[in-house]
C-alpha cells in the first residue's frame, strides 16, 4: 500500500515538475521573441515618423473614454494630462458611472463645466440612464457625461462609444498616468496598416514608488513594499514582455482595460463591451477574434510595448487577494463564453493555440500549483517522499522560475529601462526572487479562489444581463475592477 | 527695457527662443513648468508672453485664460508658440485670447518681428 | 536513478546561469549609465552654442566638435531640425554639410543596411536634401521592406521636389499606405496639382480618393470642375466622400448642385454626412431646405452632420435649428447640439 501511494506519488511529483517546465519554457519562448521585438522597436524608433503622425491632418481622430466612478483624487489631473497629449485631433469623454463622492463637482470647478446637449448615438444598448452631458465653456475639446451606475465598467465603456464621434476610441482608467507620447505610439499600428490593425493596447506598469507631478511620471522608482515590488516584477515579464510576445506571434487575446485602442466601428459591430461580464476587457478582445475571424477577415491586434500607461496596483494583501480573485473568475467566464473557439480550427491560432494555452496553463496552472505543493508536504509529512529529492526537485522549478524573472528584468535593462538607480535593480532581482517562492503559491491560491468562487455561482447568474432599474448595485471593488 | 515671459517645455526651444530675445534686447525669463510661469506673470506683469500650448502641468491655452482673468495680464500681448497647427487650434488659441499665433516649425527671425511689430503696436 | 544524477547537474547550471545574468546585466548598467552621462553632458554643454548658431551667430566652433561634443552638435541640430525653419533650418543645414554628416547619410542611403538606410532617408528628408531625391526615389520604388519604403516616401514629401509625385503615386497600394502618401504628395503641394487632377479623372480607386482629398487639403482652388464632377459620377463611394470634403474646404460653387444631389438617401451615410458639412462650410443658403429635412434622419452621424450645417447657413439656418428645437425628439438634440457649438 505504501509503495503504491510511493509511485503514484513520485509519478505525480514528475508531472508537476514537466508540466512547469513546459510552462517556463514556453514563458521563456515568449521573453526573447519580446526581446527580439524591443530591440527592432528601438531600431526603428529614429526613424518613426511620429512628428508626421502629429502635424498630418489625415490622422485619424481619438476618442478618450474615461470611465470614472469616484474619483475625486485624481480625475482633475488625469483629464489635464490628457488634454495636454501630444496628439492631433483627440476629444475626452469622461463617463462618471454613477459616483457617490465629488468627481464631478471637482472636474465642474477645474474645468468650468455647463450643461449642453449632445447626442449620444444609441447604437449600443446601454442600462444606466444618461443624466446630463457637459462641457467646458471655452470649447476645450472635453465631455462629462453623468450616468446612473450599474456597477459595470463595460455599461460605461458602452455610453462612452455611443457619445464618441471620432473613428478610434480609446479606454483609459481615471486613475492612470499617461507618458505624453503614449497615444501616439498606440496609433501608430493603425497609421501603418489600417486595413488590418482593429485594435492596440499599451503596456501597462506599476505607478506605486514613481514621482507624479500634474498627471506625468516625472522620476520612476521601486515602491517601498515587497508587495508592491513584487508586482512591479511580475508586470514586466507578465504584462510587458508576456504580451509584447504573444502580439509578435498575432495571438494577443488580452488588451489592458487601462489602456486600449479600438476601431469605433469594429466596436459597435461586435456589439460593444459585454455588461455581464467581470472581465469585460479580455472578453471584448476575445469577441473580436472570434467574430472576425468568422467573417474570414484579415485583421490584427497589436500590443506596443513603449507607450507607457502608470497604474497603481494594489498595496494590502487584501485588495491583491480581491484582485486576483476577481482576474481568475473574469479569466474563466471569458474560456467559457467562447468555449466553442477552444480547440477550433476554425478559429486558427486563436483557437488551436492560444485558448487552450489559456485553459491548460493560465486557467489550469493554480490547481496543478495548489494541488502539487500540498501533495509534496503531505509526502514529505507521512516520509513518502526523499526529501532531497523533493527539495532538489522543488530548487530546479524554482530556480528556473527566478531565471526567467531576472532574465524579463536584464531585458528591461538593456531596452526600456525605465528604472535608473542602482538600488533599484537589486530590489527588483531580491523581488525575483521572493516572487517564485511564496509570492507564486499565494497568487495560485487566489487564483484558485477564483476558480472556485465561478464553479460555486450559478451561472445563470453572472450571465445574465443586468437589466435596466438595476442602478442601485455599485461595483464590488470599483479599485480592482481592470485587467492590466 | 522690455520684460518677455517665455513658457515652453522643450529646452531646445525655451533656450533658441530666449536667446533671441535677448540677442535683439530684450529681457527675458524663460519657464518650463507653466504654474510657476503664471505666478511669476502675475506678481510682476510682463511686456509680452511667448507660449507654448501642449505642456503636461498646464495647458498653454489655460494658462492664457488665467492671464485674461486677472486685471494686472488681461490686456499683455501673448503669443502662442505651438505645433498644433490645425484650423480648430488656431481658433481654440484666439478664443482663449491669444495675441498672435504661430505654428511650429518656426522661423526664429520671423518671431522676432512679430514680437517687435506687436510690442511696437502697444507702445 | 538518472534524474538524480542529473538534476542536481541541472540545478547548479540554473545558478550560474543566474548568476551570470546577474552580472552581465549590471555591466551593462554600468557601461550603458557611463556612457549616457557623458551624452548628456555633452549636450548640456553643446546646446548653448548650437543655439547660438541657430540664432544667428557663427558657429566655428560646433565644426571641430570631436567624440562625445560632436555626436552631441549632431543629435541636437538634427533634432532642431524639424523644430525650426527658414534661416535657422538652413544653418542648421549647412553645419551639418561642414560637419560631413550629410555626406555619410547619403552613402549610407544607397549601400547600408535596412534601418542604416532609413535613419538616413529621415535625416536628409528633414534636412530638405533636394541632392538624396534620385537615391529616395529608388528607394521607394525598389523592393525594401515597406517601413522603409514609408520612411522613403515622407522624406520625399518633406524634400517637396515634385518630380518626386509619379513615383509617389505609384507607391500607392504597394506596401505604402495611401495615408502616407497623401501626406507627402500634400506636402509638396501645389506643384502636384496638375498630376492629382489628371489621377482624379483616371487613377485606379485608392488613387482617386487620395487625389480628391489631397486637391482639397492642398488649397487647389481651380479644381472645382473635376472634384464636382467627382461627386456626381465616381463610381467609388470613398471617392465621392473625399471629393465632397475638399469641395467644401475649397468652397467651390460649381460643386453646389453635386453637393445636393449627394444628400439623396440612396448615398452612403459618409457621402450624406460629407457633402452636408460641405454645404454648410460653403455657407450655401440654398441648401437649408434639404439639410432641415436632414436633421430628421436617424443616422446620427448625417442628422449631426446637417445641423451643424444648418447652424453655418446665416439667421435663416439658425431659425430652423430652433425650430426644430421646439419640435422635440432627437431632431431637437442635434439643433440644440449645433446651435450650442455654433455660439
Amino acid at each position: 500500500m505504501t509503495h503504491v501511494l510511493r509511485v503514484t506519488l513520485g509519478w505525480f511529483g514528475w508531472g508537476v515538475f514537466w508540466y512547469f517546465l513546459l510552462l517556463n519554457s514556453w514563458y521563456l519562448v515568449l521573453i526573447v521573441v519580446a526581446a527580439y521585438d524591443a530591440v527592432e522597436h528601438f531600431r526603428a524608433l529614429p526613424f518613426g515618423g511620429y512628428e508626421d503622425i502629429f502635424s498630418s491632418p489625415l490622422t485619424p481622430g481619438v476618442t478618450v473614454v474615461v470611465p470614472a466612478r469616484n474619483e475625486e483624487k485624481d480625475i482633475v489631473d488625469s483629464v489635464r494630462a490628457l488634454l495636454a497629449l501630444r496628439y492631433p485631433e483627440l476629444e475626452i469623454i469622461v463617463v462618471d458611472d454613477g459616483s457617490t463622492d465629488e468627481t464631478f463637482a471637482v472636474l465642474r470647478d477645474a474645468f468650468a463645466l455647463e450643461p449642453v446637449s449632445r447626442v449620444i448615438a444609441p447604437e449600443l444598448v446601454t442600462y444606466g440612464e444618461v443624466l446630463s452631458v457637459h462641457a467646458p465653456a471655452d470649447d476645450a475639446p472635453l465631455v462629462v457625461i453623468r450616468k446612473t451606475g450599474t456597477g459595470r465598467r463595460a455599461d460605461a465603456n458602452n455610453v462612452g462609444i455611443n457619445a464618441a464621434r471620432q473613428p478610434l476610441v480609446c479606454f483609459i482608467d481615471a486613475d492612470a498616468v499617461l507618458d505624453e507620447l503614449a497615444l501616439l505610439r498606440v496609433v501608430k499600428p493603425f497609421v501603418d496598416d489600417p486595413e488590418r490593425v482593429v485594435a492596440s493596447g499599451g503596456s501597462v506598469r506599476a505607478a506605486n514608488g514613481c514621482v507624479v507631478d500634474a498627471g506625468r511620471v516625472v522620476d520612476v522608482r521601486m515602491p517601498r513594499r515587497w508587495l508592491e515590488r513584487i508586482q512591479v516584477v511580475e508586470y514586466l515579464r507578465s504584462f510587458l514582455l508576456g504580451r509584447a510576445g504573444w502580439s509578435r506571434l498575432h495571438s494577443l487575446l488580452i488588451i489592458s482595460g487601462a489602456f486600449g485602442l479600438f476601431r469605433r466601428d469594429v466596436l459597435v459591430e461586435v456589439g460593444g463591451f459585454d455588461p455581464a461580464c467581470i472581465g469585460e476587457d479580455a472578453e471584448m478582445v476575445a469577441r473580436i477574434h472570434r467574430r472576425l475571424r468568422e467573417q474570414h477577415r484579415a485583421y490584427d491586434i497589436v500590443f506596443v510595448a513603449e507607450p507607457v500607461c502608470w497604474t497603481e496596483v494594489p498595496r494590502t494583501r487584501s485588495t491583491l487577494a480581491t484582485q486576483r480573485r476577481r482576474w481568475s473568475t473574469g479569466l474563466v467566464e471569458v474560456l467559457w463564453t467562447h468555449r466553442r473557439m477552444i480547440g477550433n480550427p476554425r478559429y486558427g491560432r486563436i483557437g488551436l493555440g492560444v485558448l487552450p494555452y489559456f485553459v491548460l496553463f493560465e486557467m489550469l496552472g493554480a490547481v496543478v500549483e495548489v494541488v502539487g505543493v500540498g501533495a509534496m508536504v503531505a509526502g514529505l509529512a507521512l516520509g513518502l517522499v526523499n526529501v532531497a529529492f523533493a527539495l532538489l526537485l522543488a530548487t530546479v522549478a524554482v530556480g528556473y522560475g527566478v531565471l526567467l524573472s531576472v532574465l524579463a528584468l536584464a531585458v528591461e535593462e538593456f531596452s526600456y529601462r525605465r528604472y535608473r538607480s542602482w538600488g533599484d535593480l537589486a530590489r527588483a532581482v531580491a523581488a525575483a526572487c521572493i516572487e517564485n517562492v511564496g509570492y507564486r503559491q499565494l497568487h495560485a491560491w487566489w487564483r484558485l479562489q477564483g476558480l472556485l468562487g465561478v464553479v460555486r455561482r450559478d451561472p445563470s447568474e453572472w450571465l445574465a444581463l443586468p437589466r435596466s432599474g438595476f442602478r442601485a448595485r455599485t461595483a464590488p471593488d470599483e479599485a480592482v475592477t481592470t485587467t492590466p | 527695457m522690455k520684460r518677455l515671459l517665455v513658457i515652453e517645455d522643450d529646452v531646445d526651444i525655451r533656450e533658441l527662443v530666449a536667446f533671441k530675445l535677448t540677442q535683439v534686447g530684450y529681457e527675458v525669463e524663460a519657464f518650463e513648468d507653466p504654474r510657476e510661469a503664471v505666478e511669476a506673470a502675475l506678481h510682476q506683469p510682463p511686456d509680452l508672453v511667448v507660449l507654448d500650448i501642449m505642456m503636461p502641468a498646464m495647458s498653454g491655452l489655460e494658462v492664457c485664460r488665467r492671464l485674461r482673468a486677472e486685471p494686472a495680464t488681461a490686456v499683455t500681448p501673448i503669443v502662442m508658440l505651438t505645433a498644433k497647427a490645425q484650423e480648430a487650434d488656431v481658433e481654440r488659441g484666439f478664443a482663449a485670447g491669444a495675441t498672435d499665433y504661430v505654428v511650429k516649425p518656426f522661423s526664429p527671425r520671423e518671431l522676432v518681428s512679430r514680437v517687435d511689430a506687436i510690442l511696437s503696436r502697444a507702445a | 536513478m538518472l534524474a538524480e544524477r542529473i538534476l542536481p547537474a541541472v540545478a547548479t547550471a540554473l545558478g550560474a546561469l543566474l548568476g551570470a545574468l546577474c552580472a552581465a546585466t549590471a555591466l551593462g548598467k554600468l557601461l550603458r549609465s557611463a556612457v549616457e552621462t557623458r551624452a548628456e553632458r555633452a549636450v548640456t554643454r553643446m546646446r548653448p552654442r548650437l543655439v547660438q548658431l541657430v540664432a544667428g551667430n557663427e558657429g566655428e566652433v560646433l565644426l571641430h566638435g570631436r567624440g562625445a561634443d560632436g555626436r552631441a552638435v549632431d543629435r541636437l541640430a538634427t533634432e532642431l531640425l524639424g523644430k525650426v525653419r527658414g534661416e535657422a533650418h538652413a544653418d542648421l543645414v549647412a553645419m551639418l554639410e561642414d560637419r560631413g554628416v550629410l555626406a555619410r547619410a547619403r552613402r549610407r542611403l544607397r549601400r547600408g543596411h535596412g534601418a542604416g538606410r532609413a535613419r538616413a532617408a529621415e535625416l536628409l528628408g528633414a534636412a530638405h536634401d533636394r541632392r538624396s531625391v534620385p537615391e529616395l526615389l529608388g528607394l521607394l520604388r525598389g523592393r525594401r521592406r515597406r517601413e522603409i519604403r514609408s520612411v522613403a516616401a515622407r522624406a520625399l514629401g518633406r524634400i517637396g521636389d515634385p518630380v518626386a509625385v509619379p513615383a509617389l503615386l505609384d507607391a500607392l497600394g504597394h506596401g505604402v499606405t495611401p495615408r502616407t502618401v497623401a501626406q507627402a504628395v500634400l506636402q509638396i503641394g501645389l506643384p502636384a496639382e496638375e498630376r492629382l487632377r489628371r489621377e482624379l479623372l483616371s487613377g485606379g480607386a485608392p488613387a482617386r480618393a487620395l487625389a480628391a482629398r489631397v486637391l482639397g487639403l492642398a488649397g487647389a482652388v481651380t479644381a472645382g470642375q473635376a472634384l464636382a464632377r467627382a461627386i456626381a459620377t465616381d463610381p467609388d463611394a470613398e471617392v465621392r466622400v473625399s471629393a465632397a470634403a475638399s469641395a467644401g474646404r475649397l468652397g467651390a460653387p460649381c460643386a453646389v448642385d453635386a453637393l445636393l444631389d449627394a444628400l439623396a438617401p440612396q448615398r452612403t451615410r459618409a457621402e450624406r454626412a460629407a457633402a452636408a458639412e460641405a454645404l454648410g462650410r460653403m455657407s450655401v443658403t440654398g441648401a437649408a431646405e434639404p439639410l432641415t429635412r436632414l436633421v430628421g434622419e436617424p443616422d446620427v452621424a448625417v442628422a449631426h452632420a446637417a445641423a451643424c450645417a444648418l447652424a453655418r447657413l446665416g439667421p435663416d439656418g439658425r431659425a430652423r435649428l430652433e425650430a426644430l428645437d421646439d419640435a422635440g425628439g432627437l431632431p431637437a438634440e442635434h439643433a440644440r447640439e449645433a446651435l450650442r457649438r455654433a455660439a
